[in-house]
């Protein structure tokens, strides 16, 4: 008897333990939040805490009290913001709308993340007021996935007054021109970094490239498709680039690693290819440096070619796989309609993508010289492997500009690792 | 008769207790099965595809493990990510020895010290890995302040690519020494004092008591210790990921940078599963024969016994 209930106690207590422990991993296995179509998903990225309780306080409540929806804001940082649209996207728990960093397009419309919008957005009265190179940014094939909600334009970014100090009154419109302006800051200063090229601990020399690049007339990739990095745009623009780390101009070592004062704001360099990003640091870190950055003209290769300013636009598209299409558009525009994007691109330190928003009272001289360069910037190309591209471009750039790979050298071996993306 | 019937009872008992053991084990089975097993063989299976999480795998055979093992630049993250691991435990265990035998004395505030130095465990490698950014910053950073102060050229500890892996080898003995050096401090704690004696009885200086005493004594936990600290080496990432994504010119690049930058950069999880499987028989290979030494050890041990 006593045997025998002795084992009737094992098994309950093993049944019990197994019981236990089925009990998280089975609760754990059902969605603790079911996605419905009265309630919506919002994924900001790098947003400011003023933003968020902008968004929380005002812009979502007037959203639910016209629409009845509710939004579930998120918020991300920039830097594992592609990683998590990605993953949510593969384990179909992607906010409905959500942010979209400037090369996202093509790398997320190739693979069905975002929702066609092309009808939608010819059928909205306020597309026409967004800039083309914005509403560019977010096609693909033809398609538009992404609408744009805040932008900067990179042109030549200054600080005047230490440009005056060593005699330079005009603002450089030329490669020659800024290269000229470095030395002068060079010999008459004694600086020694007159150039700060965005070098970080990411991608920005790739960036710069880009831009220098784009200048230069090139082309990403020929009417065939193979890599056109290896041409006579990538030889001048590399070229010009490793130079001025060559003569001094510029170094490798400095790096900006995203906190503190940048280059310009420190008056460790004085000239730079930015936007307005560069003033606001120099607002949250040195206020009474913010005026004495300027941006310049955009910057052509050579006398009489076209000066070409890049934009970098962040957009907002809707999740392909949303229980909610409709409610989600109506977020979309509620969000880029122009009151709210006016106080999203103030609240956010950005520029806004719409051309009836570049008089806000907000916008610092600064800001607008910026902007007037909007509507004549180009954006980096719509290709599915922008994304690795960067990356890969970067590693290369890195021997280059520490002159232990030669220029032309570099730029084969960029095309050829391009190329290897498509294989 | 009774002795066959008292025997099957026994027999009978040992096998309920088997089933027993295995019914309560299998909680514990089912859930590493559930969070080792199978990914493991998952991922296996994945790194003989392309698969980018959002459209369907495609079978490419052997291609992810072609790729990588012909590109360079994996290459050079092998060999970024074994100078990481046996420069970290090679200083690491000498520092944490000497640190340990240092506490092994009676110190005014040992405790005390103690606790400081393994303080930075505690902290996330995320908030150590931003702290000595920021200490080894060149523009702002109070390293480069303090040599320029004596008048000596600042250095530029995470852009250069002779200084990068080894600021970050000092970041991670800094952040783990500590752990290391309280296990270290059991060993030497359990060297039985009277071997020592008898050898300071014997004319033994104090380098012969620590050559040819201490470190035979400790040679089990020297081996673990160095061990662990390796295949925790093999996978380093946090550091590298904060402080120099893997720059420059991919001189602080890791094994497991490489299978984050194909995954989550590429979107490349074919690939990416193949560095994971390539880095998980490199860990077996250096884990398999530990473990083999150790059960022939225990075996030697219960046969002498």
């Amino acid at each position: 008897m006593s045997a025998a209930s002795g084992t009737t106690s094992r098994r309950t207590l093993i049944h019990t333990a197994a019981a236990a422990a089925a009990w998280p991993l089975a609760s754990g296995c059902t969605s603790p939040d079911p996605p419905s179509r009265s309630k919506l998903r919002l994924m900001i990225l790098g947003a400011t805490p003023q933003l968020m309780t902008h968004l929380n306080a005002a812009v979502l409540p007037a959203f639910h009290a016209a629409t009845g929806l509710r939004v579930e804001l998120q918020n991300s940082d920039w830097g594992s913001a592609f990683q998590k649209v990605t993953t949510g996207a593969a384990s179909n728990s992607l906010a409905d709308v959500f942010m979209v960093g400037g090369i996202w397009t093509a790398a997320l419309a190739a693979k069905h993340v975002m929702l066609d919008l092309t009808e939608r957005l010819r059928r909205w009265p306020d597309t026409s007021r967004f800039h083309p190179a914005g509403l560019s940014d977010g096609a693909y094939r033809g398609r538009n996935y992404a609408l744009p909600v805040t932008m900067d334009v990179r042109t030549g970014v200054y600080r005047q007054d230490l440009l005056r100090a060593a005699g330079i009154t005009a603002l450089p419109t030329t490669w020659a021109q800024f290269r000229a302006a470095a030395q002068r800051l060079k010999a008459r200063r004694g600086m020694t970094t007159p150039i700060f090229w965005n070098v970080d601990k990411s991608i920005g020399l790739q960036q710069t490239f880009a831009q220098l690049f784009l200048q230069a007339g090139g082309r990403y990739w020929d009417s065939g498709g193979k890599a056109a990095f290896d041409s006579e745009a990538g030889h001048q623009a590399l070229g010009f680039l490793v130079a001025t780390f060559h003569d001094g101009l510029a170094d490798v070592n400095q790096v900006y690693t995203g906190n503190g004062p940048a280059p310009l704001t420190s008056g460790a360099s004085a000239m730079t290819l930015n936007g307005w990003a560069a003033q606001q640091n120099a607002q949250s870190n040195a206020p009474h440096v913010a005026a004495h950055i300027v941006a310049g003209p955009a910057l052509a290769p050579h006398p009489g070619a076209r000066p070409t300013p890049i934009a970098w636009i962040d957009k907002l598209a809707i999740a392909h796989n949303t229980k909610n299409p409709d409610g989600a558009w109506q977020l979309l525009t509620h969000l880029a309609g122009a009151r709210q994007l006016d106080a999203l691109a103030r609240l956010s330190g950005s520029l806004p993508a719409r051309s009836d928003l570049e008089a806000a009272p907000w916008l610092t001289p600064m800001a607008r010289q910026v902007l007037a360069n909007a509507d004549h910037a180009v954006s980096q190309p719509v290709n599915p492997v922008m994304m690795q591209l960067g990356p890969v471009v970067q590693a290369l750039l890195e021997p280059a500009v520490r002159g232990s790979v030669s220029v032309a050298d570099t730029l084969k071996a960029i095309d050829t690792k391009v190329d290897a993306l498509y294989a | 008769m009774r002795k066959a019937s008292g025997r099957s009872a026994s027999l009978d008992l040992e096998a309920g207790q088997r089933r027993a053991a295995r019914l309560l084990a299998a909680p514990a089975l089912a859930v590493l099965a559930l969070t080792v097993v199978i990914p493991l063989l998952f991922a296996i299976v994945l790194s003989f595809t392309r698969y980018d999480m959002i459209t369907r795998p495609r079978w490419v055979g052997l291609d992810n493990y072609r790729t990588l093992l012909t590109d360079p630049v994996f290459g050079t993250s092998v060999l970024s990510t074994l100078y990481f691991a046996v420069g970290q435990v090679l200083i690491g265990i000498v520092a944490a020895f000497f640190t340990a035998m240092l506490f092994n004395r009676r110190l005014a505030g040992g405790a005390a010290m103690r606790t400081v130095i393994y303080l930075p465990q505690a902290m996330s490698y995320v908030t150590v890995a931003l702290l000595w950014s920021f200490l080894y910053d060149p523009a702002n950073g109070p390293l480069d302040a303090i040599l320029r102060a004596l008048g000596l050229s600042p250095l530029n500890f995470l852009t250069s690519t002779h200084l990068a892996m080894p600021a970050i080898i000092a970041m991670s003995l800094w952040r783990n020494m500590g752990y290391f050096m309280i296990i270290i401090l059991a060993g030497l704690k359990a060297v039985p004092g009277d071997l020592i004696e008898a050898a300071q009885l014997d004319g033994a200086g104090w380098w012969r008591r620590l050559a040819h005493v201490i470190v035979p004594q400790m040679s089990s936990t020297l081996f673990f210790v160095a061990v662990t600290w390796f295949l925790g080496g093999l996978q380093m990432f946090t550091q590298s990921y904060v402080m120099t994504q893997g720059g420059p010119v991919n001189s602080t690049r890791t094994i497991v940078y490489s299978l984050y930058d194909a995954a989550f950069t590429s979107l490349d999880f074919g690939r990416a599963c193949a560095v994971a499987v390539l880095l998980f028989l490199a860990v077996a290979v250096v884990a398999v024969p530990v473990r083999i030494k150790q059960q022939l050890n225990a075996r030697r041990l219960r046969h002498a016994h």
